[in-house]
């Protein structure tokens, strides 16, 4: 998506986590049995 | 010593994604790029301009996305933008369009139509499902519930009806 130039920079490091907690231990798939420290995944979105 | 950051709230956007099939499931996935969407795990941003071989700028590599310098970063926008965006056909054989909000964290560039964020997860998602059979509109929606986050069925006829009753849930 074309969004334009940046106008300002800023900072955000959120008080609550952004992630939505998993319901129940149980019910998570092999997906979400690793989840990493604080390893960055590679990726990117446009 | 720590930097006290400037905002404890993420931002949220609009953004389009595609529901495509991870193995035997659908996941997000972004437009551009193809890049997945990790499930209950932060989307990362880094930029990728160096692996696109045609691109004609600066190819020099930084560690840092969003950079003020390329067009790299997680993007999010206004709902409006979005809408330019979208196909007419909101579903072919291989993808589906998903549209959602977005939270974006981290350093976050605050640009003119929209933001461009190093950390991102989704907020709500709808699903535009007037071009799939219910089967396939069920599966997808049973799929991307796996994100953790609001996921709609929208059944709206076109895009700009889907974008209409979209702003009036998300309202």
């Amino acid at each position: 998506m074309e969004i334009g130039n940046t106008n300002r920079i800023y900072t955000i490091e959120p008080v609550k986590d952004p992630i939505p907690a998993a319901p129940d231990k149980r019910d998570e798939g092999p997906e979400t049995d690793h989840r990493p420290g604080h390893a960055k995944r590679p990726a990117v979105g446009s | 010593m720590s930097v006290a950051p400037d905002y404890v709230e993420p931002v949220l956007g609009w953004r389009a994604w595609d529901a495509a099939d991870v193995g035997l499931r659908a996941r997000l996935s972004s437009v551009v790029y193809k890049t997945t969407w990790p499930v209950r795990w932060p989307l990362v941003a880094e930029c990728r301009r160096r692996s696109i071989p045609i691109w004609p700028f600066n190819r020099n590599a930084h560690d840092e996305a969003p950079h003020a310098g390329c067009t790299c970063g997680i993007h999010a926008a206004t709902m409006t933008t979005v809408r330019s965006y979208l196909p007419n056909r909101l579903a072919t054989a291989d993808a589906v369009t998903v549209i959602g909000r977005v939270r974006l964290w981290g350093v976050v560039h605050e640009c003119e139509r929209g933001w461009r964020g190093s950390y991102a997860y989704p907020e709500c998602l709808y699903l535009p499902i007037v071009e799939l059979d219910a089967k396939r509109a069920q599966r997808l929606v049973d799929d991307l519930r796996i994100y953790g986050v609001p996921v709609r069925a929208i059944d709206a006829p076109t895009p700009d009806e889907v974008i209409d009753e979209i702003r009036t849930l998300a309202a």
